[in-house]
Parts: C-alpha cells; sequence; structure tokens
C-alpha cells in the first residue's frame, strides 16, 4: 500500500521536480531547508497546489490525479491542516469540527468526545475562532481533520504555534491516534526532533529535488540530515524478561540489554517495540567495558565510518549496535588515542536516551 | 399630487430594479468566480468585455440592443431588463470578484477536504464569507438600476405601465413643463436611494465577518 506523487511544478527559484513512492501507512515527515518546496509538495499530494502542475498522485492503487482523470478533493477524505489554520470564521469551534463530522461516512472510529477531550477542545467549543490564540486554532484544525475520519492527514506545521509541553503532547498524540486507528500521516515540521520522535519514513527535499527517501533510522545516516541532526533512532524491544525494577525497564537490542528510566506514558501493548532517540553527543566510547561508570548502559557496537563533524576539533563516528546504525560524537584526539578504524569492536556507552512508545512495528 | 401614471411608472422602476437585481446575481456569480480564479489568457479580455458598459455612451450599448432585440423584444418590459442586465453587468461583477479573490481558494479547499462538494462549499463557505460582495453588488445594482436612462429610452422608449420608468417619466414631465411633478419624483428618488444605501451598508458593516477573520 503506497502513496505515490510524480510531479512538476514550477516554483519561484527552481522547479519541484519529484517522483518518490511512500509507504501509506505509519508517518511521513517531508523534510528539508525552508524554500525547499517541503509545503508545495504536500499541497501537490492534497491537491490544493497554486500554479499549473503536472502531477500525478495515486493512493492505494486509486488515481487521485492522472493527466485525465482526478479525483475530486471532496471525495479524496484527506484530513488537511495547512499551515495557516483555516477556520471558518463564521462558525463556533463546535461548529467548525462538526462540519467535517456530518459529512464523514457514518462509520465514525474517531470518536467526538474523544478528539475533543485529547485536543483540549472543551472550554472553546462555543468560541468564534477570531477569539482563539494561534495555538488554539491549530488545535481545532487538527481536531476538525480528525473528526472529518480522513484516511490520509496531510499535515504542514500543525503544531507551530504550541508551547513546548503542549507540542509534545500533541506529537505523541499523533503518533497514537496514527497506530491506533491505521491512518497514515504526510507531514512537515521545521522541529526536526519532532520529526525523528514520530516518523517512520523521511523524505529528503533540497530546491525542489528528493535526495532521499526511506525509513527513518537510515534517512537519519543520509546527509545533510546526518550533520544538521546528528540523532540516531534504535528501535528496540521490551524484554520479554520478568521487569524486576519498578522505575526502569529492561530493553532488548539485537540481543544485548540496556535498562532505561520508566517512561511516563503506559504502554498499552506490553509486547510492542519502542523507539530510543540518541544524539551523537550523549554517546562515548571505549575499546573496553568500564566496570565503575555511572552511565549503564554499555553496548558492543562495530565501527563503521567517520567523518570530521562541524567543529573541526570534532568526528562523528557511524556505528553499527545490534544490526542498526548509531552515531556517536566525539573529539578528534580520541579518535587518534584510541586507534579506532574501520570494523574496530568498540564498547558503546549511552549517557541519555529519549524513548518513546511506537504502535506500529509490532514484532 | 402624484397621478396614478406617475404610481405605475414608479411600480415599473421597483420591478424592473428587483428583475435586474436577480437575473444578475445568478448570471454574474460565475462569471466574477471564473474572473476570480482563472489563469486563462482570455481573462483580460472578458473582463475588459464586462467594464465595457462604464465607459461606453448608454446611447451606444441601447442603439446596438434595439437593432438586435428589435424582432422580440424591443419597447417591452424584458426589453429593458435585458438592456439594464448587460448595462448592470460590471456593477455586479466587479464587487463579486473582489469578494472572491478576498476569499481565495483556501477555505474551499478545506471545506472540500471536509467532504463538501461544490455547491455545498458555496451554501456554506462562499455565501457566508462572501457576504459583503453579494450585499454590495446587489445595491449597486438596484441602485444603478433606479437611475437608468438612457438604455432605457433607447430600446424601451416611454410606454406606460410597459417601459416607463421613473427616470424617462421625470425627463417626460420635465420636457412638458410639469415641473411640481418632477420635483416631487426627484426629490422622492433622492430620499428613498440615500435611505436604502444607509440600511444596507449599516447592515453589512454588522455581519458576522466583522469579527474578524483569520483565513
Amino acid at each position: 500500500m503506497t502513496l505515490r506523487v510524480r510531479c512538476t511544478l514550477p516554483l519561484r527559484h527552481f522547479a519541484l521536480a519529484v517522483d518518490v513512492t511512500i509507504p501509506s501507512q505509519g508517518i511521513t515527515a517531508i523534510v528539508g531547508p525552508s524554500g525547499s518546496g517541503k509545503t508545495s509538495l504536500l499541497q501537490v499530494i492534497a491537491g490544493v497546489q497554486s500554479g499549473a502542475a503536472a502531477a500525478e498522485v495515486s493512493f492505494n492503487g486509486s488515481l487521485w490525479q492522472g493527466q485525465r482523470c482526478e479525483v475530486p478533493l471532496h471525495q479524496r477524505r484527506l484530513g488537511l491542516v495547512l499551515q495557516h489554520p483555516s477556520l471558518f470564521p463564521q462558525l463556533t469551534v463546535a461548529e467548525n469540527l462538526r462540519y467535517g463530522w456530518q459529512r464523514a461516512p457514518k462509520q465514525r472510529p474517531l470518536q467526538w468526545h474523544e478528539v475533543v477531550q485529547a485536543c483540549g477542545l472543551h472550554d472553546l467549543l462555543q468560541q468564534y475562532p477570531a477569539q482563539l490564540s494561534g495555538g488554539q486554532q491549530q488545535r481545532v484544525a487538527f481536531a476538525r481533520a480528525l473528526l472529518a475520519q480522513p484516511q490520509l492527514l496531510i499535515l504542514d506545521e500543525p503544531f507551530s504555534a504550541l508551547d513546548d509541553e503542549a507540542r509534545q503532547y500533541f506529537v505523541n498524540y499523533l503518533r497514537r491516534v496514527s497506530g491506533r486507528y491505521n491512518l497514515p500521516v504526510v507531514w512537515v515540521s521545521h522541529q526536526l526532533t519532532d520529526v525523528a520522535q514520530i516518523s517512520d519514513t523521511l523524505v529528503q527535499l533540497h530546491e525542489g529535488q528528493v535526495i532521499g527517501c526511506g525509513p527513518l533510522v537510515t534517512e537519519l545516516q543520509r546527509e545533510p540530515l546526518r550533520s544538521k541532526l546528528a540523532l540516531s533512532v534504535l528501535e528496540v524491544r521490551r524484554s520479554s524478561l520478568p521487569q524486576t525494577q519498578d522505575h526502569s525497564w529492561q530493553l532488548q537490542l539485537g540481543g544485548q540489554q540496556l535498562v532505561v528510566p520508566r517512561p511516563q506514558w503506559q504502554q498499552e501493548d506490553a509486547d510492542a517495540t519502542v523507539r530510543l532517540r540518541v544524539f551523537a553527543r550523549d554517546v562515548s566510547l571505549t575499546r573496553e567495558l568500564v566496570a565503575d561508570s555511572s552511565v549503564q548502559n554499555q553496548l558492543m557496537a562495530e565501527v563503521i565510518t567517520s567523518y570530521p563533524a562541524q567543529h573541526p576539533a570534532e568526528r562523528v563516528v557511524q556505528l553499527r549496535v545490534g544490526g542498526q546504525p548509531l552515531l556517536a560524537l566525539i573529539t578528534s584526539s580520541s579518535w587518534q588515542r584510541l586507534d579506532l578504524r574501520e570494523g574496530t569492536a568498540v564498547v558503546v556507552h549511552l549517557k541519555a536516551v529519549a524513548l518513546h512508545e511506537t504502535f506500529r512495528e509490532r514484532l | 399630487m402624484l397621478q396614478a401614471s406617475d404610481w405605475q411608472a414608479i411600480w415599473v422602476t421597483l420591478q424592473l430594479a428587483a428583475v435586474t437585481t436577480a437575473v444578475l446575481l445568478v448570471l454574474a456569480t460565475p462569471l466574477a468566480w471564473w474572473l476570480a480564479f482563472s489563469r486563462s489568457r482570455w481573462r483580460a479580455v472578458v473582463q475588459a468585455l464586462v467594464a465595457m458598459p462604464l465607459v461606453l455612451p448608454p446611447t451606444v450599448l441601447g442603439f446596438y440592443l434595439l437593432l438586435i432585440l428589435s424582432n422580440n423584444f424591443a419597447f417591452t418590459f424584458t426589453g429593458i431588463v435585458i438592456g439594464s442586465v448587460i448595462y448592470s453587468l460590471p456593477f455586479a461583477v466587479q464587487p463579486l470578484s473582489e469578494a472572491f479573490r478576498a476569499m481565495g481558494r483556501r477555505p474551499l479547499d478545506i471545506a472540500a477536504s471536509l467532504g463538501a462538494d461544490r455547491w455545498d462549499q458555496f451554501k456554506t463557505v462562499v455565501v457566508p464569507l462572501c457576504r459583503g460582495g453579494f450585499v454590495v453588488a446587489a445595491t449597486l445594482v438596484f441602485a444603478h438600476t433606479l437611475g437608468e436612462f438612457g438604455v432605457i429610452l433607447m430600446i424601451g422608449g416611454s410606454i406606460p405601465g410597459e417601459t416607463q420608468v421613473l427616470s424617462v417619466l421625470i425627463y417626460d414631465h420635465t420636457e412638458a413643463l410639469n415641473y411640481q411633478t418632477a420635483h416631487t419624483l426627484s426629490l422622492g428618488m433622492i430620499i428613498v436611494s440615500l435611505l436604502v444605501l444607509i440600511v444596507i451598508y449599516g447592515r453589512w458593516s454588522k455581519s458576522p465577518l466583522a469579527r474578524g477573520s483569520n483565513l
């Protein structure tokens, strides 16, 4: 099941020329510098681009837009949240939400009360859009898109006006909704850590061209994202061993154990995988296991390659641990002192990890 | 003071203005829509054609309409409706296409993504968001038709109860040196026009859009 997009669309300084196939499940993020055509690509997928595009968009085998035929927008069942939340100004929040809800198919997996509550809109229902803050408007626009029971969610900077805490909440909620209702998402966000937190697939754009498209884990290792973010994501499985300690979880990564603080959220499925987000600067390397260290998690890894980091005194080392790629940021002098080279076996010390739930990839 | 024939002319005038407004709202809406959103290279040509009645003398328009309509509709009420519709076309099309352009495609795309088909979008998005444009268009057309003279004289003449409207009647009274009646009718027209404009503009500024929008 895929979403296939082919298009050429002249933009101001270059043309958006894209031929890309992305899985129509899970969360796909389009990333790239500003002005690289991310919003235009989203608009082409949604079929709302301005300007004459030669576009071909097919979703799960049905042709939405081609040379001759076009499925009208109102039959595509998209959840569309564009950069400026276009709430209908003449309607209250409740009426805005009801607009899509009433026109949705009778089968409505996403329930009114659940979405209204999750988006914290209960007290705003009788207000008009002009009375809301930018963040509140974004929450309403997001909820309205969900209540229309879409088969594809297209989000352009949907949470940009929210503060960090609220954004974190909504990013997690998006992940949960996408997983629970099997709802594919294509989104754009400037917050790359949010992108890395919940996306399964990344499409990297540069001046209208796709320069990378693939699973998050591998795209994070590809330039320019690799230097820019220096972040790795490890998919790990919760250990089937009895969880002895109350405040931590034991996880398994390719036969190796690691222990992380128990997260705040409740995981719905005890057997699911979780996602570890590790910044390269939180990874250090030794040649041997260290007995007395405050760092709890030491994993065996292999050096794949290394290259200069942005700072001339530093080096990024690309490693493989439990079959998954991992980046470490160390000083160039350490690289020499430890006499590291391709194929060297090293011990990886994870100083800090962020743990995120995933629902989709059940093993 | 006013005689039956004067009241008859008032009635014909109001009928003409109402019918012209109704016909033009129906005709001008799709045309204004096309002008607001089309990327066709014919847009400039169509826009110029629509604006022609603004620059042409009414007699030119009336003359050609008389030639075209001479077999069927000349000197009938239908004939002066056709003339009025063409003469007031820019007054309907321009405010509407301005309103459509100001609204932009965005709210329509959003409505469509939420499952609204074209007609549904028109009813639930275009009409409420562009209400101001519709009100201005209707007001201008109505008022402009009340004051129409040249085109009607050319293609309608001055047949009482059929094509004799107030402006023509005032002209007839003046020609006949019947200044008192001309005075009454003229003053009445000034007052009525002013009141209509004040009421409609006053109501328009209280529309929900005055609450502000982020579209």
